[in-house]
């Protein structure tokens, strides 16, 4: 029932991409020019009035896209040229040069027109293939409701550390303080290496000292072994230590509670940093795509200028 | 003991009795004005503080020396007052009246302070309110008990107890547990008699523990309790219920029980009630006279209890009495209608012609069929005219006074017809099933139509019993032969109809189980239904079938148990079928056995098919069902495989409805990747036009619900609505800089942003979703979905989305 803009009427779009391609490669393979090709025949002004128009129209994507008055057609039609035509453009705008490539600002637009071609595979890479990862690691829930699950279990986190010790609420305080979501661009793009490992080490640390807890309360005897020293953080130090004090049971069973709910944190941290990281992958392309646009068409025009100015 | 003695003695100054003085003093006719509270219109200066109150019937216009307009209790106050000082009429407040004796020309009024007031006519316009139900028990006229609520947020930290369980109880109950801790005293174990949206408010309340519900209780006594009591309360209110008797302390008893017509004082008077239903009303004479001559009643105590019509009639009772002839106020409104009707420009004549001629409407008082005209439009289409469309949205129901209309039986072939006579009435398919119109009707030769919207027919066939009954016949002939035996003549088919009942499910409610003995057939009447089987040990839906199906003929056709599970998606109607009959019906009828069979191979094949795709399908039926699509008309689904979370949806539906996002992309329930978010459905029986008091809510033929301009931001559309889709917001938003101007030079708002209001106080209505029905090009949100993700859907799409 619903069908992606991709496949849109059928590939119409695709379609229409394609003899374009078609027409232009055949003309310029029969075009025998008494030079050698280039963007001054017939066929190169032909092709780069073309390739002009064709940049013109498709920046106009961006008014269009917001002109939700208008009634012809759905944007998803639009966006459907937009992937297709717009990829026409490297064969277009290629024949158009002849091949004939330099320092100057004619090549400026040629480079341009690839980068912004380029920028938006990528976009369209993360049209396909985020919708899903974003959907699946929701679990029909949203972000809003994730961080307020966090925020709950914070507050839980916190009652119980209360009752455990005046240690734990000092970790655990400190631990709820240095929750970071989202960050810089760069680590939302692609997470803080640091804190990724930190995380993991927290994860194992935990891992490591649940089990411990919980053989412990298995089998009702103390234990008396130092957690090792590689569970470097204050969290997994702190459990050592509560354990090697020989807790009661009831302050055991609490510790494991309490352990329980960070790591569920833990774990509803780490889905709501790649729903970040999602998200923001499938919107930061276009900082590129745009402003790259918007510098092809200063180049455009200084390109045509040019031509015609030094006639 | 002083005496006065004037020509019109008026006993009470609500909206009548006010409206007679004006009118008295205007034409310099003696009179006086007699109440026994220290101000104008009591019931109303009783109201809750801003109550807003409703001008209906909207079109009945207003004849009075006094303003009047839908508003807040304090404007319409404060008109009144105005409007009566300025009139010149001559008020007695604080008076009483104890009894009223004499006759015709010479009546006594005698007052409660002994003064006595002498009258040639009397007018009462006391209305019902001055006789509040009590409690009834020891201690009920205690101080701390009372039957009215003025201003909620007077008290404060007070325990209250709430006695009742009708619309003025709750609002009390709500209302105060803002600032005490309430108890609310339920006779019964649900609240029955509530609006729908009083309803929901109570049940969220008591949920919430906001306030404290004691059910299946009666009061037995309230004792005051000495000042300074250790309790700290002031009342013991003892109370029965099922365990036995409790206590309860509190300091305030509000009982609000609904008020009697006041019968001693009025039959003291020498006026005959109909009958001993406390409820009963007496009857007047067309000019308001009881069978005392000489004594009018007005207003609520003769059974008008709508504020516009006792004012109009506090107007019309001074001109009887003075002799001058006024025609009802509506006249001219029904003579316009009827003026281009040939031989039916008379009002009295064409509403008796009516009568006379559409059996329907005999059983009608003329009163009751003026109010219904009023609503109803008279049409005079042309011969070969299309009246109805064929899967049209609208839902208004025809009656024919004259000529004759036909159906088109197919869609295909227009020359298969039925033809309905004088008398007859067609529409009442779309009306019950809340669907698209079932077929085309054209209009005959001097064919004069009665057409009258969904609401006032809705109301007419809960109020008149006789209209309800003869509807639902029709209905079911009609059904049966256009879903099951087309082929069978109507004469046929009635046997079959006097057999059949109509059940009514709640949502979830079984219709049969598999293995259950097959002793009958359910044609769906309204709403939807799901057909369930047993796989891997677990019931998987497999079919999903709207009104105008039918259910449970395979077991009969076949003479087996019920092979699968039917249940009511959404609130349903069906129309049962006796086994028996139905068998008798196929038995004499070879063809019709014929082509049901071929059907039933048809749809076992399908069920075959779906139980091979082993539940898939069958879950996301399940899915779709429990979220009240059963109920939709059409639905803005998401594939969220495709969807980028741009909202570029809620950015086109704020940009094309003055800055308000009608949808919300995140939210909602998804399955797989099948994602619904909050908009509206358009539900076939819109839950939010149940109880909109201007009528606000309307139906295109296209299938949009929206909401007009008259509303009056009640909020009972928001609280209705069981999706969640209407919001409250200021309409209005400010000049936006043009596209190019916010990308070209940053001016904002960009363009798809919401707009807030700063201002706290601006007025807000209501908002939803009317799927752009304005504009060209189909709803906003689709249009501008980049990616093909939001699509809007029709019922009879999903299954093919689900498969």
């Amino acid at each position: 029932m619903h069908a992606s803009f991709l496949s849109y009427r059928n590939f119409f779009y695709l379609k229409v991409a394609l003899g374009l391609t078609g027409v232009a490669v055949l003309a310029y393979a029969l075009h025998n020019p008494t030079e050698p090709p280039n963007g001054g025949t017939w066929l190169g002004y032909t092709l780069g009035t073309l390739g002009a128009a064709l940049i013109g129209w498709l920046a106009w994507f961006g008014v269009r896209k917001r002109r939700y008055h208008d009634t012809q057609n759905r944007l998803a039609a639009w966006l459907s040229a937009h992937v297709y035509l717009g990829t026409t453009l490297v064969i277009i705008t290629t024949l158009h040069s002849g091949f004939r490539l330099g320092w100057n600002v004619h090549s400026i637009a040629y480079v341009l027109t690839l980068l912004v071609v380029a920028s938006g595979f990528y976009g369209l890479y993360a049209y396909v293939t985020y919708p899903r990862l974003l959907t699946a690691n929701r679990g029909g829930v949203t972000r809003d409701a994730l961080i307020a699950e966090v925020a709950e279990l914070d507050r839980e986190c916190l009652m119980l550390s209360d009752q455990v010790g005046k240690d734990a609420h000092q970790v655990v305080l400190h631990s709820i303080e240095e929750t970071v979501l989202g960050g810089s661009v760069w680590d939302q793009l692609f997470g803080d290496p640091a804190r990724r490992a930190a995380a993991a080490s927290v994860s194992e640390g935990l891992d490591v000292v649940k089990q411990r807890i919980e053989a412990r309360i298995a089998r009702g005897a103390p234990e008396v072994r130092q957690v090792a020293e590689q569970d470097a953080t204050a969290i997994s130090f702190l459990a050592g230590h509560m354990l090697v004090e020989g807790a009661g049971p009831e302050r055991l069973e609490k510790i494991r509670r309490l352990f329980d709910l960070i790591s569920r944190k833990r774990a509803l941290v780490e889905r709501i940093q790649r729903d970040i990281q999602y998200q923001s992958r499938l919107a930061f392309w276009l900082y590129l795509h745009v402003p790259l646009s918007v510098g092809l068409l200063a180049a455009l025009f200084a390109h045509i200028f040019a031509v015609f100015f030094y006639w | 003991m002083a005496s006065a003695s004037v020509k019109i003695a008026i006993v009470g100054a609500g909206p009548g009795g006010l409206s007679a003085a004006a009118r008295a003093a205007a034409t310099k006719t003696s009179h006086v004005l007699l109440e026994a509270a220290p101000q104008l219109a009591n019931t109303i200066f009783r109201y809750q503080k801003g109550k807003h109150v409703m001008a209906e019937p909207g079109v009945l216009p207003l004849r009075a020396e006094v303003g009047f307009e839908a508003g807040t209790r304090e404007k319409i106050l404060k008109t009144w007052s105005a409007g009566v000082q300025k009139s010149g009429a001559q008020v007695r407040f604080k008076s009483e009246v104890s009894a009223i004796k004499g006759s015709k020309g010479n009546f006594v009024l005698a007052l409660a302070g002994g003064d006595e007031v002498h009258a040639e006519h009397v007018v009462l316009g006391i209305g019902l309110q001055g006789n509040l139900r009590k409690l009834e028990v020891p201690g009920d006229d205690l101080p701390c008990v009372q039957y009215q609520l003025d201003d909620p947020d007077e008290y404060h930290d007070e325990i209250i107890v709430i006695v009742g369980a009708g619309d003025a109880a709750i609002e009390n109950a709500l209302a105060l547990a803002v600032n005490n801790t309430v108890i609310i005293l339920n006779r019964r174990d649900e609240f029955s008699r509530a609006k729908d949206g009083n309803l929901k408010g109570i049940m969220r309340g008591i949920e919430s523990g906001q306030l404290e519900c004691i059910y299946n209780a009666s009061p037995k006594q309230v004792e005051a309790l000495p000042d300074g009591d250790a309790s700290g309360h002031r009342l013991r209110f003892i109370v029965k219920t099922k365990e036995g008797e409790t206590e309860v302390l509190c300091d305030r008893i509000v009982a609000r029980l609904g008020a009697l017509p006041p019968r001693k004082f009025v039959e003291a008077c020498g006026i005959e009630f109909p009958n001993d239903d406390p409820a009963a009303v007496p009857a007047v004479s067309p000019r308001y006279e009881s069978n005392v001559p000489g004594l009018y009643i007005i207003g609520a105590l003769a059974g008008y209890p709508l504020i516009k019509q006792c004012i109009n009639q506090g107007y019309e009772v001074v001109e009887f009495i003075c002799g001058r002839d006024v025609e009802p106020a509506d006249e001219g409104l029904l003579r316009a209608k009827f003026a281009h009707v040939p031989g039916l420009t008379k009002v009295n004549k064409a509403i008796a012609t009516i009568k006379r001629d559409i059996p329907l409407f005999a059983g009608l008082t003329p009163l009751q069929l003026r109010e219904f005209l009023l609503d109803s439009d008279i049409r005079t289409p042309a011969p070969g005219e299309v009246v109805v469309q064929f899967n049209d949205y609208t839902n208004t129901f025809f009656s024919i006074l004259r000529g004759s209309a036909h159906i088109q039986l197919d869609p295909s072939d227009p020359t298969r017809t039925l033809p309905l006579g004088q008398g007859k009435f067609f529409g009442e398919m779309s009306l019950i099933s809340g669907r698209r119109r079932a077929a085309t009707v054209i209009a005959g030769e001097d064919c004069v139509l009665i057409e009258t919207p969904r609401r006032s027919m809705n109301k007419l066939i809960q109020s008149v019993e006789s209209v309800r009954r003869e509807i639902d016949e029709t209905f079911l002939l009609r059904a049966i032969r256009m879903h099951i035996a087309p082929e069978v003549s109507e004469d046929d088919l009635i046997e079959v109809v006097h057999t059949a009942r109509i059940r009514q499910f709640n949502p979830g409610d079984i219709i049969f189980k598999a293995g259950d003995a097959a002793d009958s057939l359910h044609l769906i009447r309204s709403g939807s239904v799901t057909v369930s089987h047993e796989i891997g040990g677990r019931d998987v839906v497999i079919a999903y079938l709207p009104s105008g199906n039918y259910v449970g003929e395979l077991a009969l056709l076949t003479d087996s148990p019920r092979t699968a599970t039917v249940r009511a998606a959404v609130a349903t109607e069906t129309i049962q079928l006796p086994g028996v009959v139905f068998r008798e019906l196929l038995a004499c009828f070879p063809d019709l056995d014929a082509e049901l069979k071929l059907k039933a191979q048809g749809r076992l094949r399908e069920t075959a098919r779906l139980r091979a795709s082993q539940g898939a399908a069958g879950n996301m039926i399940e899915f779709l069902v429990q979220q009240g699509i059963g109920e939709a008309t059409d639905v803005l689904l998401i594939d969220e495989a495709l969807c980028i979370a741009c909202d570029n949806c809620e950015k086109a539906c704020a940009d094309t409805h003055k800055g308000t996002s009608l949808l919300d992309r995140e939210a909602g329930p998804s399955f797989a990747t099948l994602h619904v978010p909050t908009s509206c459905r358009h539900c076939e029986h819109p839950h939010c036009m149940k109880d909109c008091p201007p009528d606000a809510i309307h139906r295109t033929p296209e299938g949009e619900v929206y909401i007009a301009d008259n509303c009056i931001g009640c909020g009972n559309c928001q609280q209705n609505c069981p999706y969640g889709v209407i919001q409250m917001a200021v309409k209005g938003e400010p000049k936006k800089p043009s596209l190019w101007q916010w990308l070209l030079l940053g001016k904002g708002p960009a363009p798809g942003d919401e707009f807030h209001s700063t201002d706290k106080h601006a007025p807000k209505k209501a908002v939803k979703c009317d799927m752009c029905k304005d504009q060209a090009g189909g709803p906003a949100c689709v249009r501008a979905c980049p990616t093909g993700a939001a699509i809007r859907v029709s019922p009879q799409e999903f299954m093919v989305i689900s498969r």
